[in-house]
């Protein structure tokens, strides 16, 4: 879930912009020569991915994706993820721009901290670990980006406390579906046999 | 996949660099208001500027009303389990931001608006992230289209399965493959026309007699409200 414009408080958008100002400075400089067209296609693979909607019950829910996309593209995902949320912003205006700075943060920071827990699991790509770093993926990525989210709604006040209750709890179904199709994904890749170094 | 507004009306026909400056000054202003009044104090302009675009009212609507669940999710959660005051100012800052970035952003081209913004000094590494993120986004888009109809004509029928999951996992390692792939042939095709970094471009931006109206427009506008609303 992107946060609308409007939402938050001032200073909050304003934390948001100088994290994700970092972030971007260490994932630009982390990128030079093939590793841009690179970080892009794959940015825009990404944002194609979570406009799928997968079914789960009754309903269906879209794909974060932020700790895959963490995993392979590691400070990258800063860059990457910016993109994505700035033509989602342009193109389809979800998210905005005033919170672009935090809606970064919020999906770009969890994404670094999964490829740091996945990438010894990766290299060690038995199926059992490959299965055991898509569903890491997926938790770190889905559940530290909602208690992000979560505690910034708090911060507005406290009626919304029970806002940011039910925005947490509707993250679990998509951790849940997002673990398993992660665990796929890296099994597919281990498959092909092709060693995706971002 | 166009901005929903593209060249549309009066406001189409305004300089980017002008139309971005402006909606950042405008929408940085109601994202910081604090009560209703000040954010009301823009709405006269929202829709000024709508006026200019009333043949796309379907569109606008639309985008309005459909575009935000979130907004939704929280303007409904604050009605009835928090503040209903908190949920109506939300809901107007952020009507009146959405109304502002689809008058001022999207009536230009996705093109011009990355041009303005080298202009504006953005960093061209991330221009140049966001070019081939905007260039490929459509032939990526194509091919999940094609694994996703191919897919559907051996009988797949998305559901509640851990068989529907394999496929998407497939669809997606195979979607980041491709673009993978197709990257690095990108890179070879840039490096064999000795590519430093830059787009030529056919159009550059000449500021005319209607930006300059536009410009001291809006910031006399926002000046005036600033003053009587802010201060």
């Amino acid at each position: 879930m992107h946060i609308s414009e409007g939402v938050l408080p001032g200073w909050c958008l304003g934390v948001g912009w100088v994290l994700t100002a970092g972030g971007l400075y260490l994932g630009l400089r982390s990128i030079k020569g093939e590793k841009i067209p690179r970080t892009a296609l794959l940015s825009a693979a990404f944002f194609i991915a979570s406009l799928i909607h997968v079914p789960i019950g009754v309903t269906s829910v879209h794909l974060l994706l932020n700790g895959l996309a963490g995993a392979l593209l590691g400070w990258a995902v800063f860059p990457a993820l910016f993109v994505a949320l700035l033509f989602q912003a342009i193109l389809f205006q979800f998210g905005g721009i005033t919170v672009l700075g935090v809606n970064t943060f919020n999906m770009a920071f969890p994404g670094v901290v999964a490829y740091y827990a996945v990438r010894p699991l990766l290299r060690r790509g038995t199926t059992g670990s490959l299965i055991a770093a898509g569903v890491l993926a997926a938790l770190i990525g889905v559940f530290l980006a909602a208690t992000f989210l979560s505690l910034e709604l708090i911060c507005i006040g406290s009626s919304f406390i029970k806002t940011a209750e039910l925005a947490f709890l509707a993250h679990i179904p998509v951790a849940a579906v997002e673990a398993i199709i992660n665990s796929f994904v890296f099994l597919y890749l281990k498959k092909s046999g092709i060693k995706l170094e971002v | 996949m166009e901005t929903p507004l593209s060249g549309e009306g009066i406001l189409g026909t305004i300089d980017p660099r002008i139309k971005i400056l402006s909606f950042l000054l405008l929408a940085w202003t109601v994202a910081l208001a604090g009560n209703l009044l000040q954010v009301f104090a823009f709405l006269p302009l929202a829709l000024l500027f709508y006026a200019t675009a009333y043949r796309k009212t379907a569109t606008i609507l639309k985008i309005l009303l459909f575009a935000d669940f979130f907004l939704l999710f929280v303007v409904l959660t604050q009605l009835f389990l928090g503040s209903p005051y908190q949920g109506i100012l939300i809901f107007f800052k952020s009507t009146i931001i959405v109304l502002f970035s689809l008058l001022l952003l999207t009536t230009s081209p996705v093109f011009e608006l990355l041009h303005a913004l080298h202009h504006l000094k953005v960093p061209n590494k991330l221009l140049q992230l966001m070019f081939f993120f905007y260039r490929y986004l459509f032939t990526l888009n194509e091919q999940l289209n094609l694994a996703k109809k191919s897919a559907r004509s051996r009988g797949f029928v998305p559901k509640t399965s851990i068989q529907t999951y394999r496929t998407y996992g497939y669809l997606l390692g195979n979607l980041l493959l491709k673009s993978y792939f197709k990257s690095e042939r990108v890179y070879r095709a840039l490096l064999s026309r000795g590519f430093k970094g830059y787009f030529p471009v056919f159009r550059h931006f000449q500021i005319e007699r209607r930006d300059i109206v536009f410009l001291l427009t809006t910031l006399i506008y926002w000046g005036v409200a600033v003053w009587k609303f802010y201060l």
